[in-house]
């Protein structure tokens, strides 16, 4: 597998080429001090995240940006806000909200003794709630999957109707191909999650 | 707002669609119980056959917990009011009217349906509640129904309302059995007996149903369900061992004229 900063030079071309418009409502990097000072605020060390953070912090301040699916890059104040307020209580701790389209959130495992890591998804209109369900094996295999699905046409940016078209079919083949380890690709029962929660 | 009334037409097509294959999917997988339309309301009777009639599908009265959910609920009823196979009323229940709901089992066409309702959607004052913590988008009919998707409308509603109802549903879907077709009713305050608005951003007013990680009971039927999978590498479903309470709904007398 390429390492992440090459996979983030490939996503930044990508979501340049066949998504612009959403593009440009990611916001610059912030500096080393204060990403270190939010890192820290969030405990975590990883390095994966870090390169994310060190390409974009995430979305513009009310802006939406539909990178993929299930939204845009949340800044990191968006996600201390979005864990400290909204997840509270609803999700165990561990969580980090990384992606969000405003009702569903990608959250990233950081609890290093369990699928340190791994993505998983939290959706209240699919029902996933205090059980989120593993969605990507990781960060870099998110980006694959993201890239791949632009190049693929699984996601088609809609200029005139401002809208990220998605094939659910054609990203489910290629999310599953990735991400063999993630039980969201597989057949499960949603309401069974004895079945297929990992935490 | 309009609505594409003429794809409503297709919610019947689609239930059966979602019960035939759930009928051959649990033919495949030697499930031992098969749910069809209707057979739903058979379960719901047997679990309070003081309320509902043998021909009543089962009844979501959690919703009444949630008064910000069940005011943009109403309000979706209000634009469908007309259409029986959408909104429906039973004698037994003269306070209110139903919404007529689907479960629908297929992840891939909830996903859709989640995405559609937001094209539809964008750019209403629910797609601009990004500042979290207070506000949700609500969606109705929900994502996890054949009737959601396009023709559905979203709100900006109390987010701690909408997750815990989220997990009501989610509860209530579960007490049922429901594997996808299964038919099931909304109670709604009738158009003259409409609550005052609830505004949105209330604070956190409804205790989560449950806590993370299980429920009172669960872990026997759990550890039977988890040894019949590990005997026959298929999972039994078991009744849950202390079913919710469904709340009745306090009957009001009809004046008799003397």
């Amino acid at each position: 597998m390429k390492n992440i900063d090459t996979l983030i030079s490939e996503l930044d071309e990508i979501l340049k080429i066949y998504n612009s418009i959403e593009y440009h409502k990611l916001q610059s990097p912030l500096n080393s001090d204060v990403l270190h000072f939010y890192f820290n605020k969030l405990n975590i060390e990883n390095k994966s995240f870090e390169s994310l953070y060190k390409w974009k912090n995430g979305e513009k301040e009310n802006e939406y940006c539909q990178m993929m699916q299930y939204g845009g890059l949340l800044s990191l104040e968006e996600s201390i806000k979005l864990k400290e307020n909204y997840l509270e209580g609803c999700v165990e701790n561990i969580f980090i909200p990384i992606i969000s389209d405003g009702e569903q959130i990608l959250l990233f495992n950081n609890n290093r003794s369990k699928n340190y890591g791994r993505i998983y998804l939290y959706s209240v209109p699919l029902l996933y709630i205090e059980k989120p369900i593993s969605c990507f094996d990781s960060l870099e295999t998110m980006i694959i999957t993201i890239v791949e699905s632009y190049k693929e046409k699984a996601y088609i940016y809609d200029e005139k109707e401002r809208w990220l078209n998605i094939d659910s079919e054609k990203i489910k083949l290629i999310a599953k191909k990735n991400n063999k380890k993630s039980a969201y690709w597989k057949e499960h029962d949603p309401l069974y999650w004895e079945d297929w929660y990992e935490i | 707002m309009q609505l594409d009334v003429g794809a409503f037409v297709n919610v019947a097509d689609q239930v059966a669609q979602e019960v035939a294959n759930n009928q051959l999917k649990s033919q495949i997988n030697g499930q031992m119980t098969t749910i069809g339309v209707g057979q739903g309301g058979q379960e719901a009777k047997n679990i309070n056959q003081n309320t509902q009639t043998p021909s009543t599908p089962p009844i979501f009265w959690e919703e009444e917990g949630f008064p910000d959910i069940e005011y943009w609920d109403n309000e979706y009823a209000d634009l469908v009011q007309f259409d029986p196979l959408k909104v429906r009323y039973d004698n037994k229940y003269p306070n209110h009217r139903f919404l007529v709901l689907h479960y629908l089992g297929n992840l891939g066409s909830r996903e859709d349906k989640n995405n559609d309702a937001m094209k539809t959607n964008k750019g209403n004052l629910a797609d601009r509640s990004k500042q979290k913590g207070n506000i949700d988008r609500h969606e109705v009919p929900y994502a996890s129904t054949i009737e959601g998707g396009k023709n559905a409308l979203t709100f900006p509603a109390s987010a701690s309302q909408n997750q815990a109802h989220g997990r009501a549903l989610f509860q209530f879907y579960r007490k049922h059995h429901f594997i996808g077709g299964e038919e099931f009713w909304v109670p709604l305050p009738k158009y003259s007996q409409k609550r005052i608005p609830v505004p949105s951003a209330q604070p956190n007013l409804i205790p989560r149903s449950k806590p993370i990680g299980g429920y009172p009971g669960q872990g026997i039927g759990n550890l039977i369900s988890d040894f019949i999978k590990w005997l026959t590498g298929k999972r039994i479903r078991l009744p849950d061992p202390i079913p919710a309470p469904i709340p009745s709904p306090v009957p009001v007398p009809i004046p008799f004229p003397r």
